[in-house]
């Protein structure tokens, strides 16, 4: 193994990029590890974790750029090396003449009204509050912001009627334009003020495969609902909502509200003219289920046809699918299984499919670990070794670190599926698939190679692995809905209309075993 | 009538965007018909730290 690092001083790239620049190097011939970053102390320390030299590391600062590359031999690692620079200049594709400057940009487009943000955290605080000066809302998708910046932020924001969607914000709809990870949607009478984003991108998703449509879509951030943040962002896009004419019902999807924001929420929701819609993903204390004025959903599924029956819609046949229906199909498909089959391993892109599922276990009494245990009990001792039903969430920062998130780069969703096929107990694979706006070109063909493998490998052992998935997107969608969903069927994977589905499927094959 | 929050006249009006970061959401955005401007950013001036750095350096 040779190893080489190299610092270049005062030269800035954008993290995202330069994940983009790695992913390629990686690549190369006889390349095993290839990392293009800023010299962070975090990403120093990465680094030194992977064995390069730390006499050379010393030496890196955070606006340093910091090129290790490991290989086979030291010639193929400086063939690799070469390539670094051609890769980098196709970054700087900007016209000299290009604003530098938040304040300089608001000269090229006097009539902003929205800064969309997704710097690296230590600098987007800095810019979130430079935007709300300049009295533009903001867009905040970095994550990494510490939780007094996003108080801080989101008090000035109230002061002065803005909203700041974020930190940590995926995905918003704003009149009908999508930012960030957003599916293509047709407008309608939905409002949705959500705190994660794959859940917004599901609900929305369903709504528009159920004939409805959106209105606006807030982002509210990760941590909003909690009481250290108090639902700021919650409060503002709801008295918005209420007020939009173009909103007839809003939709809430969330992890439980702290307590005390809950109060607040509940307050706003009693007096509102317009009917509310919740999915709280997680346990439901009971004063949640006692105080919550509005309706309560207890899927994204549940809350999409909730959202229907008030406005008067009917309920499409795949949202209608029932226990017993699904019950039927697994029968079907558990003779296919071999006894000593028993165990799940979801491998989800999505948070919040990763989360749904844990909840879904749950509530069948079903074991499982996770990465992002729903409560400590369930966690992962190693989140590179599964054990019995896991269900990893493979955003997680764990397998995030120096790479681009798995709705972008499949490789480790990749690397797990043949990993997991290896395991003779495991029965099924289940998986997501998350299509819109800079998401993966092709979420399923990124995948469909490692299903083959994997079922191939399985029948010459003379056994059968039952791939399991759903697709979140519609139609409109830059990937097709449709398409992905036909390649991923013709692969011999049983494909779900929602992610709540798919699990109820699964834990209908593997509850008798 | 009632005067509209800023936010409330994001949502009415649709968003007119400045960009810091990846410049593919600038891209998305424009694909969707949002008048936007991206941010050729790049990070502050090096830090009091950097700063005595470089006059160690020159002196």
């Amino acid at each position: 193994m040779f190893r080489l690092c190299e610092v270049q001083k005062k030269r800035y790239f954008d993290s995202m990029f330069l994940m983009r620049v790695s992913q390629r190097l990686r690549a190369e011939p006889g390349i095993t590890e290839a990392a293009v970053v800023m010299g962070t102390p975090a990403n120093i320390q990465i680094l030194l974790d992977l064995g390069f030299p730390k006499e050379e590391l010393a030496h890196a600062g955070p606006n340093d750029l910091v090129v290790a590359i490991a290989g086979e031999d030291e010639e193929k690692v400086r063939a690799a090396l070469a390539k670094v620079e051609e890769l980098l200049s196709g970054g700087r594709e900007v016209s000299p003449q290009a604003p530098k400057t938040l304040a300089q940009a608001l000269a090229y487009l006097p009539n902003a009204n929205i800064a969309v943000i997704s710097l690296p955290g230590q600098y987007a605080g800095q810019e979130a509050k430079k935007a709300l000066e300049l009295g533009l809302n903001v867009f905040l998708f970095s994550s990494n912001v510490p939780l007094e910046v996003e108080i801080a932020l989101k008090n000035m924001a109230r002061e002065k009627g803005l909203i700041v969607m974020g930190p940590d914000c995926g995905t918003a709809i704003v009149n009908g334009v999508g930012l960030g990870f957003a599916n293509v949607v047709r407008r309608g009478p939905v409002g949705v003020i959500a705190a994660s984003g794959t859940g917004l991108q599901e609900f929305s998703s369903l709504v528009h495969r159920a004939g409805a449509g959106i209105s606006h879509a807030i982002g509210t951030g990760s941590r909003d609902f909690s009481d250290s943040v108090g639902g700021l962002t919650a409060l503002t896009a709801f008295e918005a909502l209420e007020k939009d004419e173009g909103t007839k019902v809003i939709a809430i999807i969330a992890k439980p509200p702290g307590e005390r924001t809950l109060a607040l929420l509940a307050e706003k929701v009693k007096r509102s003219p317009k009917p509310v819609v919740a999915c709280f993903l997680g346990p439901i204390s009971e004063t949640l289920r006692r105080e919550w004025p509005g309706l309560l959903a207890s899927t994204i599924d549940e809350a999409v046809v909730l959202t229907l029956q008030i406005l008067g819609r009917p309920v499409p046949r795949f949202l209608s699918v029932t226990e017993e229906e699904l019950a039927r199909l697994a029968l079907a498909e558990a003779g296919k299984l071999s006894p000593k089959q028993r165990y799940v391993r979801g491998i989800f892109a999505g948070g919040t499919f990763c989360y749904q599922a844990q909840l879904l276990f749950y509530r069948h009494g079903i074991q499982f670990r996770s990465n992002t245990p729903l409560s400590p009990q369930f966690a992962l001792a190693n989140p590179l070794r599964s054990e019995g039903h896991t269900l990893l969430d493979m955003g997680d920062e764990f397998f995030t670190q120096g790479r681009l998130h798995p709705m972008i780069d499949p490789t480790l969703r990749y690397e797990r599926i043949l990993a997991e096929a290896k395991d003779e107990e495991v029965a099924v694979i289940l998986l997501d698939f998350v299509l819109g706006y800079n998401a993966s070109s092709d979420p399923a063909g990124d995948l469909i190679p490692a299903i083959l493998e994997a079922q191939a490998q399985r029948e010459q052992q003379g056994t059968h692995l039952i791939f399991v998935g759903s697709v979140c997107g519609t139609e409109a969608d830059p990937q097709n809905y449709e398409d992905q969903v036909r390649r991923l069927k013709n692969a011999g994977v049983l494909v779900f209309p929602t992610q709540a589905q798919a699990t109820e499927f699964v834990l209908h094959l593997i509850g008798g075993r | 009538m009632e005067k509209l929050s800023p936010f409330q006249k994001l949502l009415a009006e649709g968003p007119k965007a400045i960009n810091l970061g990846l410049p593919e959401f600038a891209e998305a955005m424009k694909a969707q018909g949002a008048e936007v401007v991206h941010v050729d950013w790049s990070p502050p001036p090096p830090e009091a730290e950097d700063l005595a750095e470089i006059l160690e350096k020159l002196l």
